[in-house]
């Protein structure tokens, strides 16, 4: 994806790779600002109960199946046809925004209900924020780095990671959505198991 | 529906069903460790930004 949107002119992977790296940052610091905004929009007992209900639904559909609710789509193919820091970023923003493509893993899910329960637009562009620039930066960076070295060792050895990785992200599922729960309860009133 | 459908379908529901009860020590943790929404969104958000790497 960065190599296309380097176009065929320059020869550093470098700003291609910052822009999608940014604009990834920048559509998901938008989304879960305003997710987190919706969340400020209520009193912290509705949204705590708004919370503990989204939980509750996401550990039972999560606990009936392993594939997560999510648009089944992939980067369409015309942007990939096209070179230039445009294919940068229509990607960084689709990407960054999470929901617009495959999320892959059921635990993407906790994320919007923990920006809501915080009830702060500067805490949700944080986490939107942290999350596009994870995603998208931590890509680059393993593409920048293969092609300065001409190795291709650090991609491999992801991917033998990621199976690994994989299996952990359901059990993180179920915890993370603990949590969600716990600070949900908090936010109604219950602080009964202290 | 064949035996070995029938015994591979008999597996792996209560076995998605037991994982669901990894909920209880994020109950736990949230609930006895002082946890606020947002750091621990942040914490997450980094950990499935990673986990995404290479999806199509």
């Amino acid at each position: 994806m960065a190599t296309r949107a380097r176009g065929t002119g320059r020869s550093s992977l470098g700003v291609p790779m910052i822009v999608l790296t940014a604009t990834a940052a920048a559509a998901g610091a938008a989304v879960f600002a305003v997710i987190a905004a919706a969340g400020a929009a209520f009193p912290s007992v509705s949204r705590g109960l708004f919370a503990a209900a989204a939980s509750l639904a996401l550990i039972a559909a999560a606990a009936r199946g392993p594939r997560p609710w999510q648009r089944d789509a992939e980067t369409p193919t015309e942007w990939l046809e096209r070179e230039g820091l445009t294919v940068a970023v229509r990607n960084g923003l689709a990407l960054g925004a999470g929901f617009l493509t495959r999320v892959g893993f059921w635990i993407w899910w906790v994320l919007p209900v923990l920006a809501f329960e915080s009830g702060s637009v500067q805490a949700g562009a944080i986490v939107g924020a942290a999350y596009g620039a994870a995603r998208l930066g931590a890509s680059s960076f393993v593409a920048a780095r293969a092609e300065a070295t001409r190795s291709d060792r650090l991609p491999r050895k992801l991917l033998l990671w990621r199976p690994r990785a994989t299996a952990a992200a359901d059990p993180l599922f179920f915890i993370a959505s603990g949590v969600a729960l716990a600070l949900a309860a908090r936010l109604v009133g219950f602080d009964g198991w202290r | 529906m064949t035996l070995a459908g029938a015994a591979s379908t008999s597996v792996v529901r209560p076995r998605r069903w037991l994982l669901a009860a990894v909920v209880a020590p994020g109950l736990a943790l949230a609930s006895l460790v002082d946890l606020r929404a947002a750091p621990v969104a942040v914490a997450l958000a980094v950990v499935v930004g990673l986990l995404q790497q290479g999806l199509p």
